[in-house]
């Protein structure tokens, strides 16, 4: 299916739409002041259509939220253990595409091999529609470098780009040719112009960004040909407080905890990574990362180095919510752009 | 149902910003809010986590009557009835000052000011305190001498524009840690950072000046510094001839502690506190930050005005990006000082000496209001033991495990008629009650707390009180069995309080939608006060108060070598009841240690993680042994986080003559491999 | 659409056997009506759920047996493991599995082998060695060459297995090497690390196979020493114990460049282990 449009004022009468055919309608919401976050508006409304930034969490907070309940211990003494179904049908709109290109990694991650059944039934109940950007969402963000924007060029069911009088619309997916098929009159050709228009944006967006050479990155860590100083200087920086690894949306790392009361109960599995000397450690005490410096090593190696090797490109998207939430001041991205120098 | 509610974190007094993530009912995460100016998007460890405690299989959800022993499930009906039968009993036969009441540094300031109201004017005692005393009750009573205000002079923001942040018993990082962000950030943009410290702390590593101290030799350390700055003629004399009084009295004392001599007491090189003090004296913006490793000595509050004569002398308070920063450890300690939760004042620090104030109460309550000032918390525990104090209320605190001398606390409880302790978790203390109250945690409740920064902040409520009511809700259904009709609507009480408290006059709940406000707020139009003492100290001129150093009230000596200090780390959270509870939080420290230097180490031949028995001259305990050159020879440290090894056991309970607070920074010890 | 994989089934305690003085063995078998026989290889591992306490991994301790049931050894070192050790006969744990891989078997026909384990590392080789031994699979002890086993212990009564080693030095053209640490009165052995035993070593360096399992210090020098011999790096194969939650490659606790221990391991080789830097 080729480009379409669809008009401002028929971009509501398409949400309300959608929104009658799930159960949650997940689309960032202004919260406090300029907060903007992922919320679920399909009964309370308040959606932005379009918005600067990017929401403070990724669409993994639904897909493998902070904490969930991965099954439910029905009796311990009989060993009764029973999964515990999430059928919500989840539609996702306004997901920039940093986020876009971070759920492929995530399903690569999560269907392969040992299928994660809790990811893949609330991922394949979902459908994405994208937002392309027309500005950098925070100062420090480096999506262009990370070749995840400002346009995502797969892995949504629909990619709106926005221009003045409404949006294009890029059909990724069944699943995205399906909505169009449903609201057949929303949609138009987009005339000529319209898509000059959107290309202008995206040159201006994409001036002065250089893509990163990810190969040779990896290939710097792999050889360890990274300054000793550098690791040093991040393992006096990082007071363990787990933001990067909550707010990443390539994080994929958990723990699981027992929460039970009497004879029941439910085992959770929660967010877990990098930066705890205890997420190594083995029961004896001993662990294989005894320096804390090597705990962000880790997480950086695994992003930049390990995940090229694996998938051929790395698994920072360059949303920089790491960055943004970080009290030690640590950037991958000046750690990027010191290497690649 | 998907919602998120913004609030405010229970843990330290940084005040950080966030929203709980709320599924079905479920809290399943904390998302950090990026526009609540104190935090910006960032938050510690223990923030991130702070949903997982919340509920808990543990959490306390119906109220717990003892009978012969062993606790039995209550109705709310009758364990209020039960309380309420009790308490007037007790008064009726012992009078009023036969009760005290613990307020809470963890609850909001609608439910300290409504607890302050129920020990003064329904039980009519002024017997009510909180753990302020036993952490910055010295900051209080020392920064009211000196400036006449006894809390931050300046705002968080002003932290990363300052040229040099002089850090001196506090370790923001692990303690404060958005705090320790914005230090960060100030080390980035160029700032000079000089750390006094005992332990070499994470900020040393990137201090320009590192200055390992003894503990409790504070004064000593401060004084020589004014001594060179002076001698140097480096002090800010038009500010010292404008805006202060009894310079010439701080000269005279100083004078005799010279970096030289002081090199014995303190065990610091006379070159660093010569550079520390130039450093300190010479930069444009120049603050000083502190926190427990300051009050909990004897010299506690002698220590914040050496502190607040060190500021004068050089000019670094009373204007932006200058002043005294003491980091608050609870989230609403400066709350529940402000809301009169002190046995000497009401509201806003208005003495319950003065008549005026008094009346005002007084017509506004409908009661007659004690004149005498009560008990403070460390008194009560004495007044417990002599037999005078036959019943406590404590709410949302943990004595048995906070206070020092946990033997001396014991007693305490065990001497009592009643005890009623209201809490989230069965801690140690409530194990000891008569009476158990569930009472809720802060995502239960609608509220503020007021941070480190004097900034007063929305609590928003998530979910239903687990056990059916607030802690506002308990004290008002309490008051009304005691025949006293209080408002509860936390809102409604906000207003009271602003009502009778000139320093909050603006203060209400639509005020603080947006970031908070910043007290004194003096009218429903002022914007607050980010800096204060701006042009003129609060008391008129700043004082100097002229100290002497004074050895802690325990020295190492043959028998107990060592020094031992106590501090908290960044995985938990004073007595761990909620963070140990956190099953991350908990993996990363699961028990006691103790930090012992190498040199130390090795002629006692104890190795790292070895069990060891640290033995003072009120109890032993035996934990592991972390051998870390980060802590200075000599000196040994323990956190006190951990209630089932608890280091309050070993901390010695002397008290500073002035605000009571405990000497937990500095006792002798004695360490032994076994 | 697929099981849960995270889902474990219920299995009864069959039988307990205190091994050491802070060592159990555990005899399991699965239950329910499927009665589903844990079909898995020597070196693969399970994990082994207790409500209200978690999961952690645990190596099959034994060869599957025909009827189902099947061993883990269980030091008390943690959590967990301090409340499996108050289980009793009958009890029902949740168990799901196996995972990870198993060593070379086909390698292993007709070449020399030797065993080397520390304290209760000697677990997961167990079922190697019983799988050598056995004469079950269409297998039996002469597809196998010479067989030397070098185990050390702390003291005398951390020995895991001790009459089932007895049995193995009779088996043909077998030698077992026992030392410890810490001798005591009962003790007329030998002593010291497993590495004081390498010079006993008859085997042929350049063709034997060597499988190695115990503390990570202990891993370390025996292959430093081991190839001192002269025995190939290829050749050198070794159980690794992580921190791990799911045993499936999934939360990331045992990643160490790009490999995960549970999926792609337990079980290196020295060549593999030296790639991913793993050198203890």
């Amino acid at each position: 299916m080729g480009r379409l449009f669809i008009a401002k004022e028929d971009i509501q009468t398409l949400i309300e739409r959608l929104k009658e055919g799930c159960d949650e309608f997940i689309a960032p919401k202004k919260e406090h002041l300029s907060d903007v976050i992922f919320a679920d508006t399909k009964e309370a409304g308040g959606e932005l259509i379009d918005y600067e930034g990017n929401s403070v969490i990724s669409p993994r907070a639904f897909l493998l939220p902070q904490t969930e309940a991965l099954f439910e211990i029905k009796s311990i003494k009989d060993g009764k253990f029973f999964p515990i179904p999430d059928k919500k049908k989840r539609i996702f709109y306004g997901v920039r595409p940093c986020d876009i290109k971070a759920l492929i990694l995530m399903r690569s991650f999560f269907l392969d091999e040992f299928v994660d059944i809790p990811y893949k039934q609330k991922l394949e109940n979902s459908t994405f529609i994208a937002l392309s950007c027309n500005r950098l969402c925070s100062e420090e963000a480096f999506c262009c470098e990370m070749d995840a924007g400002p346009v995502a060029k797969e892995g949504y069911d629909l990619q709106l780009t926005a221009i003045g009088k409404g949006y294009l619309v890029d059909v990724g997916s069944e699943k995205g040719s399906r909505i169009i098929r449903n609201n057949k009159k929303l949609f138009a050709k987009p005339e000529p112009r319209d898509e000059k228009e959107a290309l202008e944006t995206l040159k201006c967006l994409a001036k002065g960004c250089k893509r990163i050479d990810f190969k040779k990155l990896a290939g710097m860590m792999n050889e360890d040909k990274i300054k000793p100083s550098v690791w040093d200087d991040i393992g006096l920086r990082c007071v363990v407080c787990s933001g990067c690894i909550t707010l990443c949306p390539t994080c994929s790392c958990f723990s699981i905890a027992d929460r039970v009361s009497g004879d029941s109960g439910i085992r959770l599995r929660y967010c877990d990574g990098c930066p705890y000397s205890g997420f190594t450690r083995m029961a004896g005490g001993s662990t294989p990362f005894p320096l804390h410096k090597d705990h962000i090593r880790r997480f950086f190696e695994h992003k930049l180095n390990y995940d090229v090797g694996r998938y051929g490109i790395p698994s920072c998207v360059g949303c920089a919510r790491c960055i943004n939430t970080c009290p030690g001041n640590i950037s991958i991205r000046k750690f990027i752009e010191e290497v690649a120098k | 149902m998907i919602k998120k509610v913004l609030t405010t974190c229970p843990y330290c007094g940084v005040g950080c910003g966030f929203y709980l993530d709320v599924r079905d009912g479920q809290i399943i995460g904390v998302i950090p809010s990026r526009a609540n100016s104190v935090s910006k998007g960032y938050l510690c460890v223990k923030g991130w986590h702070a949903h997982e405690p919340i509920q808990h299989p543990d959490r306390l959800k119906k109220p717990l009557i003892k009978k012969n022993g062993t606790f039995k499930e209550a109705s709310w009906e009758n364990a209020l009835d039960y309380v309420a039968d009790r308490l007037k009993s007790i008064k009726e036969r012992y009078g009023p000052d036969s009760l005290a009441v613990c307020a809470s540094a963890r609850c909001t300031n609608e439910e300290n000011f409504l607890m302050m109201k129920f020990a003064r004017a329904v039980l009519g005692t002024n017997n009510v305190d909180h753990c302020a005393r036993t952490c910055h009750s010295a900051t209080v009573a020392g920064l009211n001498q000196s400036f006449g205000s006894g809390a931050s002079t300046n705002s968080y923001d002003e932290l990363i524009h300052m040229d040099c942040i002089f850090i001196i018993g506090s370790n923001p990082t692990e303690a404060h840690p958005i705090v320790g962000w914005r230090v960060r950030t100030a080390i980035d943009n160029g700032a000079k950072i000089i750390v006094c410290d005992p332990r070499r702390i994470l900020l040393a590593e990137n201090a320009s000046i590192y200055i390992q101290q003894y503990p409790g030799t504070d004064i000593a350390l401060i004084n020589a510094m004014i001594n060179y700055i002076i001698r140097e003629d480096i002090h800010d004399k038009d500010f010292i001839k404008n805006r202060t009084e009894s310079f010439d009295a701080l000269k005279e004392i100083v004078k005799d502690y010279t970096p030289e001599s002081v090199k014995d007491i303190t065990g610091v090189e006379p070159s660093l506190i010569k550079k520390a003090a130039r450093l300190y004296a010479m930069s444009k913006r120049s603050c000083i930050m502190y926190s427990l490793g300051m009050t909990e000595h004897i010299v506690g509050t002698d220590n914040v005005m050496a502190m607040a004569n060190l500021a004068m002398v050089t000019g670094h308070v009373g204007r932006e990006f200058s002043g005294i920063y003491p980091m608050r450890g609870q989230n609403n300690v400066q709350g529940a000082c402000d809301m009169g939760a002190l046995p000497n004042v009401y509201s806003g620090y208005q003495p319950v000496t003065d008549e005026e104030a008094r009346k005002k109460f007084e017509r506004a309550w409908g009661v007659n209001l004690p004149a005498k000032g009560g008990l403070t918390l460390t008194d009560m525990m004495f007044k417990a033991i002599e037999g005078s104090l036959k019943c406590f209320y404590i709410i949302g605190e943990d004595q048995l495990r906070t206070d020092p001398d946990t033997h001396m606390i014991e007693r305490a409880l065990a001497s009592l008629e009643f005890l009623v302790v209201q809490e989230i978790f069965l801690s140690e203390t409530a194990k000891k009650a008569d009476v158990v109250l569930p009472g809720a945690s802060f995502a239960e409740k609608e509220g503020t707390f007021t941070c480190a920064e004097r900034r007063f902040q929305r609590v928003r409520r998530a979910i239903e009180p687990l056990s059916g009511k607030t802690d506002g809700n308990i004290i008002s259904e309490l008051s009304r069995r005691l025949g006293y009709q209080m408002e509860q609507d936390p809102k409604k009480v906000c207003d009271e309080m602003a009502g009778l408290t000139p320093m909050y006059a603006g203060v209400s709940f639509e005020r603080l939608e947006e970031n908070g406000l910043q007290w004194p707020v003096l009218t429903k139009g002022h914007p607050g006060t980010p800096v204060v003492h701006l042009g003129k100290f609060k008391r008129g001129l700043g004082k100097f108060v002229p100290i002497k150093h004074k050895p802690p009230a325990e020295v190492p000596d043959k028998e107990y070598p060592f020094i031992l200090s106590t501090g908290r780390i960044l995985f938990h959270y004073n007595t761990g009841t909620m963070t140990r509870r956190v099953a991350n939080l908990s993996r990363e420290y699961p028990h006691n240690f103790v930090q012992i230097n190498p040199i130390d180490a090795g002629n006692l031949n104890i190795k790292n993680r070895q069990k060891v028995r640290v033995k003072t001259r009120r109890g032993e305990l035996v934990i592991s042994a972390e051998v870390t050159d980060k802590i200075k020879k000599g000196v040994l440290w323990m956190p006190f986080h951990f209630s089932d090894e608890p280091t309050n056991v070993l901390t010695n309970s002397a008290f500073d003559p002035v605000c009571r607070i405990g000497e937990y920074k500095a006792c002798a010890a004695h360490i032994e491999k076994i | 659409m697929k099981l849960n994989e995270y889902l474990p089934v219920p299995a009864a305690i069959k039988d307990i056997v205190d091994e050491t003085p802070d060592t159990k063995t555990f005899i399991l078998q699965i239950k329910g009506r499927s009665n589903r026989v844990f079909k898995y290889k020597p070196g693969q591992f399970l994990m082994i759920s207790l409500p209200g306490y978690g999961e952690a991994p645990f190596t099959f301790a034994s060869s599957p047996s025909k009827d189902g049931k099947f061993q883990i050894s269980v030091r008390r070192v943690g959590f967990l493991t301090n409340a499996m050790h108050k289980l009793k006969e009958k009890d029902i744990i949740g168990v799901r599995g196996p995972y990870g891989n198993t060593f070379p078997l086909d390698k292993m026909e007709k070449k020399d082998l030797l065993f080397i384990a520390g304290g209760c590392g000697i677990a997961p080789l167990r079922p190697l060695i019983q799988h050598v031994f056995s004469t079950r699979g269409g297998k039996n002890r002469k597809d196998y060459g010479k067989v030397e086993i070098i185990y050390g212990c702390r003291m005398p009564k951390d020995r895991f297995y001790k009459k089932e080693i007895k049995e193995w030095m009779d088996e043909p053209d077998t030698k077992v090497y026992l030392t410890v640490d810490e001798p005591d009165q009962t003790w007329d052995g030998a002593c010291g690390v497993v590495c004081v035993m390498f010079p006993r070593i008859k085997l042929n360096p350049k063709t034997s196979m060597v499988f190695l399992c115990g503390p990570s210090v202990m891993i370390k020098s025996a292959i430093r020493d081991i190839l001192k011999l002269g025995f190939r790096e290829q050749n050198i194969y070794a159980s690794l114990e992580r921190y791990m939650k799911c045993g499936i490659g999934k939360c990331g606790h045992c990643y160490i460049k790009g490999k995960y221990v549970c999926t792609d391991g337990p079980n290196f080789s020295y060549t593999q282990m030296k790639k991913l830097g793993i050198t203890s």
